[in-house]
């Protein structure tokens, strides 16, 4: 009976040390310093990290707390409304946040509105009708798309076969860059073999190319919502040694350094350190009462073999 | 001849009661035993969290983690109920998703009474449960974990294609009522759970139904024989893990104001967490429905901490996952201990 009590609480103290050691810090103190509260779709991937990286660099310019917070997968919707209320607990000056399904963060945001938080969308934005945020920071996806295909379409030369790999379903961004570049196939008079999801997911876009290059090896140019899945996709391009040019999206370092090793043609790169960067120092700007633009476009940059080892060395 | 035989199977029958007399009493101790030690963890881990974050221990703060805690009660339920049969149930993730999006469908685009989409939206959970359970009774695939994770795939792929994969929002303030509102400083939500919980409990202890669950888990064959309706039994606890999937579905939808065909995922990896914390045994037979519960307060008490402390989320999931063994291990060590006792 003891036993079994001890053991349960050793458990349980354990479990929560963990995770706080792993990590090598406990709460701060309370600095007095105005804190911002910063909640992504997940942390865990490149292209979050940077967003974070950015996030910092202005909170140390201006002399912030930050509060980072994200869920381990991007599906982890209902986790990261959770985030958001446990963020609103500590009272920041501002939030700034990127909904991974934008209409299931309504409720919070609105409750936010109430606390008088004011709210940073980056990456992101809520739906049209929705109303109480400060400012939306991120890229046109669509634009992003749109360039990208473009630039294939150029490099090309001529008429192609495009194949287009979407992020997951119901993804506004994702979605919206596939669109863009399926446009911009379209009105070069290119023909879409084939529009599928490849779920932002290296691994999944592998399948999804492999799947289709066993109806069709006549393709020319691939087009992918992320970077990660054009990665993929080339990978069983090049198992078939079918020669097609592959873009991503993101910019992210492994696509980059693919583009120098001749692998991926290029990457339609966003800019999420800026995100980051431009979502404090707007929150920082909102929460001292100061007016911000709703819409703040952080950029795009089109990167080939051209330009890549620049933006590399940009990263590192 | 006749008689002879029946004297002796009347006999083997009277045996057979005392030793189910005699593992009854000893599970029983085993039970109140974790029941105990499962509590003070759930006390002792607030007690540290208060310690370590100011902003703990506030009524804001624990009005948040009940709220958080209740989808994955309520759909904790179904999970302990399967266990409990030494069964699983894989697809209840999956069967939130597609019950809430029939009822965006159903209450959103058609525009139906409120009531009437909520009664609807449930029914097509319990009618997947049920499907579940006769995977398992009529078809007899071998283990429901095949069954099962068949159905999260079917269920998952038909929330997909029902709207394309687009959300639906918008839904009715009464519908959204049990999820978002609050009746006094009490989340609508965290009253459901514990009306759930307590018609649950009143279920497995005061009826025969609730007792034969109890028994099928504990050993099918010696069930069958003193004449429990096995199957009946299997499809009444799949076809409520169905409907408890679709109720916490129903929370959901309030909690977010809208349906997302991704909603679930993984939702039954919490579950199974919440139902083995809470010192159900995998094996089947033993485990309490309140003790549940506490399992799942125990996930949402750490997630919330660790949230307020800063702490990565991907250690948050290394956490979990070490209360998850160290729970099972406790189990084996009761066990080994129940068995020693014998």
């Amino acid at each position: 009976m003891k036993k079994t009590i001890v053991l349960l609480m050793v458990l349980v103290l354990i479990a929560s040390q963990v995770a706080l050691f792993a990590q090598g810090r406990g709460e701060t103190a309370d600095s007095g310093k105005m804190k911002v509260a910063v909640v992504l779709k997940t942390l865990s991937s490149e292209y979050w990290q940077r967003v974070v990286n950015g996030a910092e660099e202005a909170a140390a310019k201006y002399d912030v707390e930050l509060i980072k917070l994200g869920p381990p997968t991007e599906d982890a919707v209902e986790q990261q409304i959770n985030m958001v209320q446990d963020a609103l607990t500590a009272n920041p000056g501002a939030l700034v946040f990127s909904p991974s399904q934008p209409p299931t963060a309504v409720n919070v945001l609105n409750a936010a509105k109430q606390q008088g938080i004011p709210v940073i969308l980056v990456d992101t934005p809520m739906p049209e009708d929705f109303k109480n945020f400060a400012t939306f920071i991120g890229t046109e996806n669509y634009d992003a798309g749109k360039k990208g295909a473009q630039a294939m379409v150029d490099a090309l030369g001529r008429v192609g076969r495009a194949v287009v790999i979407d992020g997951a379903p119901g993804n506004p961004s994702t979605t919206q860059r596939a669109d863009g570049a399926e446009d911009a196939f379209k009105a070069a008079g290119f023909t879409i073999v084939s529009r599928q999801p490849g779920y932002s997911d290296r691994e999944r876009a592998y399948t999804v190319m492999q799947n289709i290059l066993q109806g069709n090896t006549d393709i020319d140019v691939v087009f992918c919502s992320n970077d990660e899945m054009a990665l993929g996709a080339l990978r069983a391009l090049e198992q078939v040694g079918v020669k097609a040019m592959v873009l991503g999206t993101d910019g992210n370092k492994s696509a980059l350094e693919s583009i120098l090793a001749d692998g991926l043609f290029g990457t339609a790169a966003q800019k999420p350190e800026m995100m980051g960067y431009l979502g404090v120092e707007n929150a920082i700007k909102a929460a001292n009462g100061e007016t911000i633009n709703i819409r703040i476009d952080s950029g795009v940059d089109i990167i080939t073999k051209a330009n890549a080892q620049a933006a590399l060395d940009n990263l590192n | 001849m006749k008689k002879n035989e029946n004297t002796e199977i009347r006999t083997g029958d009277v045996v057979q009661d005392t030793k189910a007399g005699e593992v009854k009493e000893k599970e029983k101790k085993v039970k109140r035993r974790g029941s105990l030690g499962i509590i003070l963890s759930l006390i002792v881990l607030c007690i540290i969290m208060t310690i370590l974050s100011p902003r703990f221990l506030t009524v804001a703060n624990l009005t948040n983690v009940l709220s958080q805690a209740t989808v994955s009660a309520i759909i904790s339920v179904g999970e302990f109920l399967a266990i409990l049969t030494a069964g699983i149930d894989l697809s209840i993730g999956s069967i939130l998703a597609i019950s809430i999006m029939m009822l965006g469908i159903f209450a959103v685009n058609m525009q139906m009474n409120p009531i009437l989409a909520i009664m609807l939206a449930l029914a097509v959970g319990t009618l997947i449960g049920l499907f579940n359970g006769l995977l398992l009774t009529k078809l007899r695939l071998p283990h429901p974990f095949i069954s099962t994770m068949g159905t999260k795939m079917i269920a998952r792929g038909l929330a997909l294609a029902v709207t394309a994969a687009q959300p639906i929002s918008g839904f009715a303030g009464s519908i959204q009522f049990l999820g978002s509102k609050s009746i006094g400083p009490v989340p609508a939500s965290v009253l459901v759970v514990v009306v759930v919980y307590g018609i649950m409990f009143l279920f497995m202890k005061r009826t025969a139904t609730g007792r034969h669950i109890y028994a099928v888990g504990g050993n099918v064959e010696a069930s069958r024989l003193s004449g429990i309706n096995v199957n009946k039994v299997l499809l009444i606890v799949y076809s409520l893990s169905g409907f408890f999937a679709a109720l916490a579905g129903l929370l959901l939808v309030g909690r977010v104001n809208a349906a997302y065909p991704l909603a679930g995922v993984d939702y039954e990896t919490d579950a199974i967490a919440g139902v083995i914390i809470g010192g159900a045994s995998f094996s089947g037979g033993v485990g309490k429905i309140v003790n549940t519960v506490i399992g799942v307060l125990i996930i949402a008490v750490l997630r919330n901490g660790l949230n307020l402390l800063n702490v990565d989320s991907a250690f948050q999931t290394v956490a979990i996952g070490v209360v998850i063994i160290l729970a099972v291990y406790l189990d084996v060590v009761r066990q080994k201990s129940s068995v020693i006792h014998k």
